[in-house]
């Protein structure tokens, strides 16, 4: 008995030095439910032809491991509630079925002034980045290392291997036939994430503040077997000349593989913006222009080209200002009225070369209660021969 | 815990003549003669440290007050840095990066207001951690409930405060692959 005393105290001694590693343990989440409606086409708004509503469940363990690494663990689980039998008849991700899986699970260690990290990830780069606009985010099985050895600069690369978007689709015909938006067949129980396109993709790219009041940053990509891409961009804060305001430029180009895309071209876009605070409304307005011909979009390469880093991007239309032979512009106007709400006003218009013109107004205003986020958003697009409407509704309760 | 408190009498009576303890938990105590001690509340008068004791009298609190040594548990441990430390002292204030698209007001009251995306966003803060070697803080953002050790709700930033006195939020260059510089105001 005193024998099994002392192993059990042992075991839990052991346990606890084990566990006096782990420090800055945080376990957080949140629980979303999305409501949109839309009169498109022959819809009624509020009637569920033109609806989709979901519910989503993040779950979210970090924690500072031994030896200065740190760590994160997420779960999604996504269910519909049974709003498709009466009030909805789409969902935010696809797939009716309940449907969960790991979003994130990495590792990250410092070394000097280099970072690694491992696993799965979010990213936010140009041409293959998280959207975050859906119920729940697309993310990556990636290795990132980022070093900081140059003062004022930021050096990164990135392998990627798979992908939960468009991607895991790595037949672009098929991919491109899903029309760009993200697929999911985690409803199916099948794992969501397939291999980033024919063979992953590696990105390197910098970021440099070392020009006085500019922030630069440089990228190159190449999706094996798919397409090459680049993307350059200067942000430019002019307070030395206009107190508040902001000019950027971005140039991008994607040249498709040509056993894959014979029949695409290169394409290049150009897009500038200026922004500043008018009695603490901030204000931008931005253009961009994009190449004409048969060519890939400038956009996120994870969706499947669905959301473009472009200024010009639009509120909830995506697909249209990063197409080729495309002129675009957007005016954003934003206020945050301190304890009352945020409000917002977008407007974009994308001018095709070729089939209809898509253009948005969207106002929202978004507000905080205690640990719950809300947003009421409406709408009015035109991307065919008539405008149509959509009201949305977010909310998030953190915990 | 009387018995620490008693060995830390005798200690400090043999090596500080001061009767003022700070405790880790950021308590601070009155060393009576008679060996009992009793809380004090602390304020500020004419720029001196003034104890109000709860026999309705007053004495002024020397610059040099005896800071506790001994390790209650590992919050208040951070407590007790984040009372203490240059560090932390450093972090209350308001940083803003070089294009005024990100703020962190940090106040004292435990109150963080966060500006990004042109939205400001009010939370609550506490230090949890400071490695003043490497010169970081480990702040845990919106914590709604703590289990033990475990923190629930918000997250843990690590925040770096280089030579140069300029911020950096490490987690999130983890999560953005930008390292955005924060200048205090």
């Amino acid at each position: 008995m005193k024998f099994a005393k002392l192993s059990l105290a042992a075991i839990m001694a052991m346990g606890v030095s084990a566990f006096a590693d782990v420090q800055n343990i945080k376990v957080s989440g949140d629980a979303k439910l999305f409501y949109s409606t839309s009169d498109k086409g022959s819809n009624d708004l509020f009637e569920s032809a033109g609806a989709m509503g979901q519910a989503a469940l993040d779950l979210s363990v970090s924690a500072d491991l031994a030896e200065g690494v740190a760590s994160k663990m997420s779960v999604v689980a996504l269910n519909t509630l049974g709003l498709e039998n009466n009030l909805v008849s789409q969902v935010w991700e696809s797939g009716l079925g309940n449907q969960w899986w790991v979003s994130e699970a990495w590792l990250a260690k410092s070394f000097g002034n280099t970072t690694v990290k491992v696993g799965r990830q979010a990213l936010d780069t140009p041409f293959a980045f998280s959207e975050t606009w859906s119920i729940a985010q697309n993310t990556f099985d990636a290795a990132v290392v980022l070093n900081q050895d140059i003062q004022d600069t930021t050096l990164v690369a990135a392998w990627v291997g798979r992908g939960n978007g468009t991607n895991a689709l790595n037949d672009a015909t098929a991919a491109e036939a899903a029309g760009g938006i993200g697929l999911n067949f985690a409803a199916d129980g099948k794992d969501p994430f397939g291999t980033y396109y024919k063979g992953g993709a590696y990105a390197f790219g910098a970021i440099t503040s070392a020009i006085p009041n500019t922030t630069f940053q440089a990228w190159y990509y190449d999706v094996v077997s798919t397409a090459q891409a680049w993307w350059l961009q200067a942000d430019v804060n002019l307070k030395d000349i206009v107190d508040g305001v902001s000019v950027g430029v971005q140039y991008a180009g994607i040249t498709p593989d040509k056993n894959l895309f014979p029949t695409k071209d290169d394409s290049s876009a150009v897009a500038v913006k200026v922004s500043g605070n008018v009695e603490g409304v901030a204000l931008s307005a931005a253009y961009s222009t994009v190449d004409s011909g048969n060519a890939l979009p400038i956009a996120n390469t994870a969706t499947h080209f669905n959301q473009s880093k472009l200024y010009t991007e639009a509120w909830w239309n995506y697909g249209h200002v990063g197409v080729a032979g495309t002129d675009s512009f957007n005016i954003t106007a934003e206020y945050s009225m301190e304890d009352v709400a945020d409000f917002g006003l977008y407007f974009t218009n994308a001018d095709h070369e070729t089939g209809n013109d898509m253009t948005e107004v969207t106002v929202s205003a978004s507000k905080t209660y205690g640990a719950v986020d809300t947003a009421l958003v409406w709408i009015t697009a035109k991307d065919s021969a008539n405008y149509h409407n959509t009201l949305q509704v977010y909310l998030t309760y953190n915990f | 815990m009387l018995k620490k408190i008693a060995l830390f009498v005798l200690g400090s009576t043999l090596l500080c003549a001061s009767q003022f303890v700070l405790l880790e938990n950021g308590q601070t105590i009155w060393l009576k003669d008679d060996g009992t001690y009793e809380k004090v509340t602390l304020i500020k008068r004419d720029g001196q440290m003034v104890a109000l004791k709860k026999d309705g009298t007053w004495e002024v609190v020397p610059e040099k007050i005896v800071i506790a040594e001994t390790v209650v548990n590992p919050k208040s441990q951070a407590h007790y840095k984040a009372k203490t430390s240059l560090l932390a002292k450093t972090l209350v204030g308001v940083w803003k990066s070089r294009d005024g698209n990100l703020i962190y007001e940090f106040q004292e009251d435990g109150t963080l207001r966060i500006k990004e995306k042109n939205r400001w966003k009010k939370t609550t803060y506490q230090i949890d951690d400071i490695d003043e070697v490497k010169r970081n803080i480990v702040v845990n953002i919106g914590e709604s409930e703590r289990l033990g050790f475990l923190s629930l709700g918000g997250e843990h930033w690590i925040l770096h405060i280089d030579e140069d006195g300029q911020l950096h939020n490490l987690t999130l260059k983890l999560k953005i692959f930008k390292d955005i510089a924060l200048m205090k105001q």
